[in-house]
């Protein structure tokens, strides 16, 4: 435990990577954000202003920070004697602990905004369409999934480019999009498309979160078997 | 005397190329190692393996007796910063040594800091930043301060100029008479480390080819110089490691070793006995391996 808390740490020792900058990005985002609601109009059918994609935009920063996990903090730890155990569980511990933090913040930031009324300009930053109004504790969790979601895909591509090399990676990326595309391909063709739909509705809210934690669940242990024999 | 790291039968495969073959090897306790021998003869592939930051193809590693991959307890009492070690990339000197202060239980702040002045090291500018030297500077300082019971130095000298190797040799010794530990210190530049090793192990092309205490190899063969054909009397029947010739004058260096008897003998041929230097003496055995 105290040796995965040093990798925590270790990952924490700039401060910018798990804290800064998705501080920034958010920042940014919402200073932007606070702009537009103040130039646009209510949107009718809505009676709010939204600010569309911008409150997701840490979340792709988090993307990065998987690659950059491995690609640069994983070799010196091996020079810190860190073994590839003890790299992992702290760096999915970091990982988690941020996207906690953001995720609170989205909350917390949630409540104050419906307090002052959009920030005094009727505007929807931190209460995300559907998610809040449904419950902001699914909010937060759909928030933290999502991110840790977006972390494991970027260290699982990121491993297996390590360990097996470029093309294998380009094999494994195509080889879903093209699962994705005969998919939809198929459900076209054979017109179940709309029932299919029906069926991705009606899983729910909060059924496509529970999804996504055990589509990051399973990513996150994947991952854990090349980092065993990935050399730095 | 105590083993800390015994290998056996290890041996690397990349595809077609041989990194090592069949190496076998027990390195003791409080002993400075020289780990010599030509770029790619598999010098950082035996310390990576070691160190378990690589795999072996065949054969096993045991450091403090046991298997170290995956190992805390094993890992956390060595230290290897590679030649080509790469840092998080906006990390500074001093968010690395921060780092392996909370990693190597026996670090020495006091000593880090020490070195940091006396490499002239910017502690607050990126480590991509740095010179290859500065860059060097930083993995000896860790691997100095971090006092690891086993400590790599993967040739810890590139970039560094003449001052700062100098540097590195002398605090390599002084810390090491106070704090004995088992250093195995990766080289090409064999001279200049000769007086620090107690031990050579010589890898060409995957291959132990010497392994052998520093005085029993210097011992190991002589050069015999003077006029060509007293020269050529001396040297038939023995292995022959290299001849040199200037006019009527011959520098052979021959295997084994020259008893007080046959040294007067020399001696009245006029001929000179010179010591081999530990270069010398690797270099020639490496080229008669090679032409084989």
């Amino acid at each position: 435990m105290d040796r995965i808390l040093k990798v925590v740490r270790l990952q924490n020792l700039n401060k910018m990577t798990f804290i800064g900058i998705p501080l920034i990005i958010l920042g940014g985002a919402f200073v932007l954000s606070l702009l537009i609601f103040a130039l646009i109009p209510v949107t009718p059918a809505l009676g709010y202003k939204f600010a569309g994609g911008a409150p997701v935009a840490p979340m792709w920063y988090f993307m990065g920070a998987g690659i950059y996990a491995l690609t640069l903090t994983f070799p010196f730890s091996q020079a810190m004697s860190v073994t590839r155990r003890d790299f992992y569980l702290g760096t999915m511990a970091i990982a988690a602990l941020a996207s906690i933090g953001m995720s609170l913040i989205f909350t917390v930031g949630g409540y104050i905004e419906q307090a002052f009324n959009g920030w005094g300009l009727e505007g929807r930053f931190f209460r995300i369409p559907g998610l809040w109004d449904e419950s902001p504790w699914l909010q937060a969790l759909t928030y933290f999934t999502a991110m840790m979601l977006l972390f494991t895909l970027g260290f699982v591509f990121t491993v297996i480019y390590r360990r097996w090399g470029r093309t294998i990676m380009l094999v494994v990326l195509l080889g879903i999009i093209a699962l994705i595309l005969v998919l939809g391909f198929v459900a076209i063709k054979f017109g179940f498309w709309v029932a299919m739909f029906e069926a991705i509705a009606g899983i729910g809210l909060w059924g496509w979160t529970f999804i996504g934690i055990g589509i990051t669940a399973v990513l996150a242990v994947l991952s854990y078997l090349p980092l065993r024999c990935t050399v730095a | 005397m105590t083993v800390v790291i015994e290998t056996r039968g290890l041996g690397k495969t990349y595809r077609e190329t041989v990194a090592l073959a069949d190496v076998t090897l027990s390195l003791e306790k409080d002993t400075i190692y020289g780990l010599l021998g030509r770029n790619g003869a598999g010098k950082s592939t035996l310390m990576s393996i070691i160190t378990a930051q690589n795999f072996a193809s065949t054969g096993d590693v045991r450091v403090f007796g046991e298997n170290p991959y995956e190992n805390a307890a094993v890992l956390g009492r060595m230290c290897f910063v590679r030649e080509s070690q790469k840092y998080p990339d906006d990390f500074k000197p001093s968010q690395a040594f921060a780092a392996a202060r909370m990693f190597f239980p026996n670090w020495d702040q006091g000593l880090a800091d020490d070195l940091v002045k006396a490499f002239l090291l910017p502690m607050n500018r990126r480590i991509k930043k740095l010179s290859r030297g500065q860059l060097s500077a930083v993995g000896v300082i860790i691997g100095l301060a971090a006092r690891a019971e086993i400590t790599f130095f993967d040739e810890p000298y590139l970039g560094l100029d003449a001052v700062a190797r100098q540097i590195f040799y002398d605090r390599l010794l002084e810390d090491y008479a106070e704090h004995p530990r088992t250093i195995v210190l990766s080289s090409h530049l064999i001279d200049e480390v000769a007086n620090l090793l107690e031990h050579v192990i010589v890898l060409d092309q995957g291959r132990v080819l010497i392994d052998a205490s520093a005085d029993d190899l210097r011992g190991r063969a002589v050069t015999v110089v003077g006029d060509a054909s007293a020269v050529s009397g001396f040297t038939s029947g023995r292995e022959v490691l290299h001849t040199e010739s200037l006019g009527r004058v011959t520098s052979a260096t021959v295997l084994g070793t020259i008893d007080a008897a046959e040294r007067d003998r020399l001696t009245a041929a006029g001929l000179d006995i010179a010591p081999v230097s530990l270069q010398q003496l690797v270099v020639r055995l490496t080229q008669k391996e090679e032409v084989r």
